[in-house]
């Protein structure tokens, strides 16, 4: 549950939410990702009313990337590119969807079902999904949740490339050391409140942890069991 | 929160009947691929037509005429047989979260239950089509002549019986006893399709007018047009938190 949460994202930058389990991080973004409807408030995406008339139009802006893929393991991966690019009306959806393919180094396995291919080539395949429609915003809800280390690499890798894009990221993590080094600004979630934030380059892995850890003690009385592991 | 600057994001979607029709398609190409809901359908149906003809008998069937059984036993096998297949129309988009990425897309997410509509409509479509012939040889009635005004019947009622259903499956798919629960909510609420259907049947395989039936008619028709409307309505709030 969120209380009183005031956030300004600017145009082109990453944002890294930070927190433990319960604290909101999820919660924040199916609200912006127009998923869920807060109580109360106000929540624009790009000028726009997250809450209510302009969601179809928010809608074709952002994309999101879970932990799940968003794929059907029943189709091929050009088929389900291909199906994805016809609902966002995006011009030339086949060109759009084999170039992708080509790009994230799944054409040879273009015409395999999903259901098929290793978690890493489905993460590639999940991100070239959320792209697809080449959104000014991108949505990542723990992304690196049961990744493998190979695929965790590539995904750091092709974070940083949309990160070069001029794209807006927000990615919900567990991890500080991921958060910061993926970031240009950090915010941290705890008890549904924004507890603390700032900009990634003014802190050190070591000094964002004291920080972060101080601020669930403050939040919690003590860090929650195991948050230190 | 804004976005970034390189990015070309298009003004809209694709259009409201297109995206309804490309979820029936891949719906229906995955069904094809797997084959499972409308083989179960299949067996289930088949087994209860088959248990009917033979526990009634020849003597039965003779002493009542095919008008008298053949729309209880087509009814309750449809039903039965299609609520199976109904159950799966949006368990299936649970299982990698899809229904989330088909609700950020961006159309109106109206769209999703209507394609969802036209697709376990010609799955249940195809089930009759191969019923109705097997009901035909089994019990005796004349299906070229009928198949006009059956076909009319038919359509009108599995017309309101998949719209509940598509709509209900959809509510039930986040809860853990939703099975169960989809025959709990359709069965009573299609009392009155079930009875229109039987009537309506009875007059279309006895070759007589649909005009007898008038009343039962005119109710489906707007037992199907409250369904629908409701359900275009209600869809949006159901796949949202």
């Amino acid at each position: 549950m969120l209380d009183g949460l005031s956030l300004e994202i600017a145009a082109g930058t990453s944002l890294s939410l930070l927190g433990p389990n319960g604290a909101g991080k999820t919660t924040l973004l199916r609200i912006l990702a127009t998923l869920a409807r807060p109580t109360s408030g106000r929540v624009e995406v790009n000028g726009l009313d997250a809450r209510g008339r302009d969601q179809i139009a928010i809608r074709a802006r952002i994309g999101v990337i879970s932990h799940q893929t968003f794929l059907y393991d029943g189709l091929t991966a050009r088929e389900n590119l291909l199906f994805f690019a016809r609902q966002y009306g995006v011009p030339d959806a086949r060109g759009r969807a084999e170039g992708l393919l080509r790009e994230f180094g799944l054409w040879e396995r273009r015409d395999d079902r999903v259901g098929t291919f290793s978690r890493g080539m489905q993460q590639r395949l999940t991100i070239a999904r959320a792209i697809l429609h080449e959104p000014e915003i991108l949505f990542l809800d723990e992304p690196f949740t049961g990744l493998d280390p190979a695929a965790s690499r590539l995904l750091r890798a092709l974070f940083e490339r949309l990160r070069g894009s001029g794209r807006t990221l927000v990615m919900t993590t567990h991890s500080v050391a991921e958060g910061l080094a993926l970031g240009d600004r950090w915010a941290i979630l705890a008890g549904g409140v924004l507890a603390d934030g700032g900009a990634c380059r003014e802190l050190t892995p070591a000094a964002l942890e004291a920080r972060y850890f101080e601020v669930l003690e403050t939040a919690h009385g003590s860090a929650p069991a195991g948050a230190r592991a | 929160m804004s976005g970034g600057g390189t990015s070309r994001s298009p003004a809209a979607g694709g259009s409201y009947l297109g995206g309804a029709l490309r979820i029936a398609g891949k719906d229906l190409r995955l069904e094809m691929r797997r084959l499972t809901g409308l083989t179960s359908m299949l067996v289930l149906a088949i087994a209860i037509v088959l248990a009917f003809a033979f526990c009634f008998g020849l003597p039965t069937l003779r002493r009542l005429g095919p008008e008298r059984l053949v729309p209880g036993v087509l009814w309750i096998s449809l039903l039965f047989s299609s609520l199976s297949g109904l159950r799966g129309a949006f368990a299936s988009e649970r299982e990698r979260e899809t229904l989330t990425a088909l609700v950020l897309c961006p159309i109106d997410p109206s769209a999703i239950y209507l394609g969802k509509l036209f697709s376990n409509l010609v799955v249940v479509g195809t089930l009759e089509a191969i019923l109705l012939p097997l009901t035909a040889v089994l019990f005796g009635w004349d299906l070229a002549s009928a198949l006009p005004a059956v076909a009319l019947v038919v359509f009108l009622h599995t017309l309101g019986f998949v719209a509940l259903g598509t709509l209900f499956s959809a509510m039930v798919t986040r809860l853990r006893q939703g099975e169960a629960l989809l025959a709990i909510l359709m069965l009573p609420l299609s009392v009155p399709l079930i009875i229109s259907a039987g009537k309506a049947t009875a007059v279309a395989i006895a070759l007589a007018p649909l005009t007898e039936v008038r009343f039962w008619l005119g109710l489906t028709a707007a037992f199907d047009a409250l369904t629908l409307a409701a359900s275009l309505l209600l869809f949006g709030f159901l796949v949202e938190e």
